[in-house]
């Protein structure tokens, strides 16, 4: 096999705010895995997460690990086993490998295996580097109308995917959105490919806010921070009355932020019999009013990554049911992902989604 | 037949007077014939906890009684049909049946989707939303026709009775993965948890534990459901620091010590409203599985949204019920849902004030308490 160049630069967290390059030998894959040459990597705000506090939740970073997951890249080789890809052929990369066997992964909720092995949560190693081995099943054929830049975001487009499944968006209804940040974004692109009659959208930046103006929503809100000494249920209460004002309560919500008072609102702002999908992860305590819950029969359904997204997204792309182009906002190569990474953390510019390029 | 409509009326906490009212006409059906009403003579109501509410505090939540607007409590009852408005089509005088006591306006979204628990102009009786709403603990109530269903002779009036609460256990269990060999848990051993319990074995569950402070309650539970497991939790300390962390532990112990399984937990009722019972119902779920929130309490409660999101363990609420009464008969009716010892207390309707001082004090060997004419 001779591949276009030698080297493997990965980009390694170190460790807790601290990332370098480093070269690591070209992996040898498995008989069901292909070696990918990655061509475009995403940065997520795990990755920064990751990057700042060297944790999230209970996963924490115990030795240097490569970061990434939002990936897409070419095939240059293929395992003995694998026969519905060549070398050559174009990829999303989904970046989670799950065992296959468990009960969750039989019943079809593989994003729940215990024994998920997941790019860039430790200690599993990322993508953002030249050549990557990955399972087979798990890498997706894309047709030539899909650039590897959109095939990148097929990983952000999964979330708001499976955020649309959980809670069943119907045609004609209303959904609102909390966070105008690239998931928040993805998930009021995918509302209005589901047929949702009006998409509301709310954040603190206004410009953000803009951006949505063009993008998939319908209105968008400005919310104001709390005011000294006002608890979160006070806010919450005060500013979803506020937003009634001039909006219905919605079908669906989805908080898109993880934040306490968004968390309260969405299930404020949600009809009799509605459903609130929380796709941001903030603090893992939180405040709710769960009469909303019980006397209004509003369900709350978390989700965690996604299952059985990919090829429906590769559809949807092809097709135009929904354009990813335009929250690809800069780029970067390789060489500089740390100044990608100060990019993001600074959301300067209008960043929206930054990629790497390989 | 008794020719008075002697009634309990609520005025205000601790105010509940027995007054003879009007034995009113039911009302013609018209083009709308929606509104065509029976007259029941009411012949057993149970007492429900948010009649002690109203009994007790006045109120419930920010719905205030109003001494100048009382209104009859009661809702949970059967009888037998005295009257018919003009234009009753499918009941006959004489008829026994079970009382399903909210009017639904039948033209707002959620009535047309057939939601119509959440009307947004539910006159519910012995409530005070969109109220008062006069309820049935009385001797006659007029009800609209499509919401008196007929029992058979097998179901005796206080079996009737219970059909009110088990609806709502129905309505909860059907919209939960409960099947065939299910796994469930239920927290609280009252009424509710209770019909809960038996509901969930008689649409399949393999397995079924139920918890509760109340060893008395717990005891209970293995006579009424011999199957069920039970597991008596101890009631947090008041000045407990970290009310979260003493619900994880709780159920860390019990999961260690292997009296649950956690990780085959599909379903976790919640029954009792209280804030460590719905938070250790998250922690005691499987990954991918459904706490359903039945009980009405503080309204707020700290919960691990960590839970909801990185387990996908969904959070659903139930109120009250819609369409369930004909399951609810059904169920009674062909013995998959034992009713027998359920109703421990029965008084007369003028002994209604001794009926509810019973509920209030509470104790061993209170579990439903009915009024009536049986």
């Amino acid at each position: 096999m001779t591949l276009a160049q030698e080297t493997n630069v990965n980009v390694v967290l170190r460790k807790q705010g601290e990332i370098v390059l480093e070269e690591r030998p070209v992996p040898t894959i498995e008989p069901d895995q292909v070696l990918l040459n990655i061509k475009v990597t995403g940065i997520c705000g795990s990755d920064v997460h990751y990057w700042l506090h060297g944790g999230i939740g209970d996963f924490k970073l115990k030795e240097p690990m490569v970061l990434g997951h939002e990936s897409a890249g070419i095939v240059v080789a293929v395992g003995d086993k694998v026969n519905h890809l060549k070398v050559g052929d174009r990829v999303a990369v989904e970046p989670g490998v799950a065992c296959r066997k468990c009960e969750e992964c039989k019943t079809g909720r593989y994003n729940l295996c215990l024994e998920m092995r997941f790019a860039a949560t430790p200690p599993i190693d990322g993508t953002l580097c030249n050549y990557y081995a990955h399972a087979a099943d798990f890498c997706y054929k894309i047709p030539d109308n899909i650039s590897l830049e959109e095939a990148a975001c097929i990983e952000p487009l999964s979330v708001a995917i499976h955020a649309a499944n959980r809670s069943k968006i119907r045609s004609g209804d209303r959904v609102f959105i909390f966070g105008a940040g690239p998931v928040g974004l993805l998930c009021a692109a995918m509302a209005k490919a589901s047929g949702a009659g009006h998409v509301s959208m709310a954040d603190i930046s206004p410009q953000r806010l803009e951006f949505a103006k063009s993008y998939y929503t319908d209105s968008q809100i400005v919310l104001q921070r709390p005011d000294a000494g006002e608890s979160n249920i006070e806010y919450s209460r005060r500013t979803s009355k506020a937003i009634l004002e001039t909006e219905e309560k919605a079908d669906v919500v989805i908080d898109a932020t993880g934040a306490e008072t968004c968390v309260q609102m969405s299930l404020m702002l949600t009809k009799n019999g509605g459903c609130v999908v929380l796709v941001g992860m903030g603090s893992a305590v939180q405040n709710i009013p769960v009469q909303e819950i019980s006397a209004r029969e509003v369900d709350i359904r978390g989700i965690f990554r996604y299952c059985n997204t990919y090829p429906r997204a590769v559809k949807m792309i092809s097709t135009g049911s929904i354009d990813v182009k335009p929250l690809i906002t800069h780029s970067y190569p390789l060489k500089n992902a740390v100044d990608a990474f100060e990019h993001v953390k600074s959301g300067r510019d209008g960043a929206v989604k930054v990629v790497i390029l390989g | 037949m008794a020719n008075d409509n002697l009634s309990a009326v609520i005025y205000g906490p601790k105010d509940l007077r027995m007054e003879n009212r009007e034995i009113a006409i039911p009302k013609a059906g018209d083009t709308d014939s929606f509104a065509t009403e029976v007259q029941i003579n009411v012949r057993a109501t149970g007492i429900c906890g948010s009649d002690i509410h109203y009994y007790h505090a006045g109120r419930i939540g920010n719905r205030v009684l109003d001494p100048k607007n009382p209104m009859v409590l009661g809702h949970e009852s059967s009888g037998i049909v005295s009257a018919l408005g003009e234009g009753v089509k499918n009941l006959r005088v004489g008829d026994r049946v079970a009382i399903e006591p909210g009017t639904y306006c039948k033209k707002c979204d959620r009535c047309v989707e057939g939601r119509y628990n959440l009307c947004y102009e539910m006159h519910f009786s012995g409530s005070l939303m969109n109220g008062p709403n006069h309820g049935s603990l009385c001797r006659y109530a007029n009800f609209p026709e499509h919401l008196c269903h007929s029992i058979p002779e097998t179901m005796t009036y206080q079996d009737g009775a219970l059909i009110e609460p088990l609806a709502v256990a129905v309505h909860s269990v059907n919209k939960t993965p409960i099947k065939q060999g299910s796994h469930a848990l239920v927290f609280g051993a009252g009424p509710i948890g209770l019909l809960v319990a038996a509901t969930a074995y008689a649409k399949g569950a393999e397995h079924v534990t139920i918890f509760d402070i109340n060893e008395h309650r717990l005891q209970f539970a293995t006579e009424y459901l011999p199957k069920i497991k039970t597991v008596q939790l101890p009631l947090p300390e008041s000045d407990t620091p970290d009310l979260l962390a003493w619900s994880q532990q709780t159920i860390e112990k019990l999961v260690t010590s292997g009296v649950i399984d956690r990780e085959n937990i599909d379903v976790c009722f919640e029954c009792t409203g209280v804030e460590s019972c719905i938070q250790m119902a998250m922690f005691a779920a499987r990954r991918g599985g459904v706490i359903m929130l039945i009980g009405l309490g503080k309204g707020r409660a700290l919960l691990p949204t960590e839970v909801m999101s990185v387990r996908e363990v969904d959070v659903r609420g139930n109120f009250r019920y819609a369409h369930a009464y004909p399951e609810a008969i059904e169920l009674v009716s062909q013995g998959k849902v034992p009713l027998r010892g359920l109703v421990t207390h029965q008084y007369k309707l003028e002994d209604t004030l001794e009926a509810f001082d019973k509920v209030m004090k509470g104790g061993a060997g209170v579990v439903k308490v009915q009024i009536g004419d049986f």
